[in-house]
This record gives C-alpha cells, structure tokens and sequence, in this order.
C-alpha cells in the first residue's frame, strides 16, 4: 500500500506533468493552470509544486531552462521530456482505472437506504 | 584523452538558481494579487503565506538539483572515459585497499578476524597453531 505522503507527491507530479503536456511553463503559471482547470478545486500549495518541479527534473522526466514570462521576470520555464511523456501516458491510465473504482465503490447503494 | 565539458553547477550556484526561482515565483503572484486591488505590503505577505515552507522547499530542492548534478557529472565521465575506464578505477581502488591492508598493522585474516602478526625471528610470519578439537571440544 502507498504511502499518504507518496501518494501525496505522486498526485502533484502528474499534476504536473499534464499541465506541461500542454506547453512549457514556468512554476507559478502551472499554479495558476491548475487552479483555473479545476475551477479553484484543486490548489496546489506553491511549496509543494515547487518541491515537485525540482523532483521531477531530477528523475528527467522534465527539463528546465531559464527565460522570461509575460510580466517580463526571469523564470524558470519547465518542459516535458520524452520519457516524462512516456510517464505520463503511464500514470494517467493508473488514475482513470483507480478513479473509476472509486466512483463503483462510491456507487453502491447503502444497505440500509 | 577528450576533456569533458560538464554543464553543471556549484551547491553555491544551485542555491542561488533556486532563491532566484523562488523570487520570480514570489514576485508573479504579489503582482496579481496587487492587480486585483491589494496594497504591495499585504500582496507580498499573502504571496508568501500562499507559498507555504520556502525554507523547507529550497532545501528540498537543492537536495534534488545536486542529486541530478552528480548523475550528470557520472555519465559524461563515462562518455569522456569510456565504460571501460570504471573497470580500471574499481582494479585501481581494489588494488589501494590491498595495499592499505597489507601495510596496516593490525591484519585481516582471510576469515575477516582482525588481529596482529606474529613473526618469527627472521621475520617470517609465524604461522598460528590451532589446536584441532573434537566436534565435543576434546583435544584430538
């Protein structure tokens, strides 16, 4: 069995990963990203993003490099390696079938209803 | 012998790669929470507040950049010297822990014990007598 914390971090990175499927970005923009998406759902704390960035470039599954964001600040955009692709088609089919089970369990009718 | 060109980083430099992130990032969310009306003191606090652990998360961070660092620094070792060259550094430092255990005075004999060694007069190692026992501990 998982981990809180693991599946914790595991949540974050995929997270991440999707977001930079769509394009690369900078840290504070896939916030911003996620919390749009979601409809202010799903916030990420800026901590934990940041944490996950840096851990993701280590296992190369992204890849940083420095540049400038729209308000003109120097950031540090991230992008999407092959094998962080490659990750991602991976774990996102492990959360489709694992969120399905929950909603066929969440589905069953109480006994008592 | 090609010289490699590694594109890494000092813990220094990484420190301050990270601090300059963390800055940018601090900086982008003050600015839209003073573009939706906030007053630049209170944004920046609340950019902060948002952010969570920067102290802890640096930390982390750093920890990450200078683990990827050094798997980096390996593999354009390796593609500077050759996959044959890490057989040769092993030999080398087999061949350094043989030397240091043959000079060191305290020995390891082969069953891993350590003890010292016994010479004769002449400077040869005096070869210990074991008394051999019977398997109930009686001499033989």
């Amino acid at each position: 069995m998982t981990a809180p914390s693991e599946r914790l971090q595991g949540t974050v990175d995929v997270l991440i990963l999707k977001t930079l499927a769509w394009k690369p970005m900078h840290g504070y923009a896939i916030a911003k990203f996620l919390a749009d998406t979601s409809r202010g759902e799903l916030t990420v704390e800026g901590a934990a993003l940041y944490q996950g960035l840096h851990r993701l470039e280590r296992k190369g599954l992204i890849r940083s490099r420095w540049g400038t964001s729209d308000t003109k600040r120097r950031v540090r955009i991230y992008g999407l390696t092959p094998k962080g692709r490659a990750q991602l088609v991976a774990e996102a089919d492990g959360w489709k079938r694992h969120a399905a089970a929950v909603a066929r369990v969440l589905a069953v009718r109480d006994a008592h209803a | 012998m090609r010289e490699p060109i590694i594109p890494t980083r000092s813990h220094e430099q990484i420190a301050a790669d990270n601090r300059t992130e963390l800055d940018g990032w601090i900086e982008e969310r003050t600015a839209d929470l003073a573009a939706r009306g906030m007053a630049p003191e209170a944004a920046r606090r609340r950019a902060l507040e948002e952010f969570g652990d920067a102290d802890g998360a640096t930390r982390y961070a750093a920890r990450q950049d200078i683990a990827a660092d050094r798997r980096l620094r390996f593999w354009f070792w390796i593609d500077a010297h050759g996959l044959a060259a890490v057989n040769d550094e092993t030999a080398a430092v087999m061949r350094a822990m043989e030397g240091m255990r043959a000079s060191a005075s305290p020995t390891w004999a082969s069953n891993g014990r350590v003890g010292s060694t016994s010479t004769t007069s002449s400077g040869v190692p005096r070869r210990r007598s074991r008394r051999r026992t019977r398997a109930c501990g009686k001499p033989v």
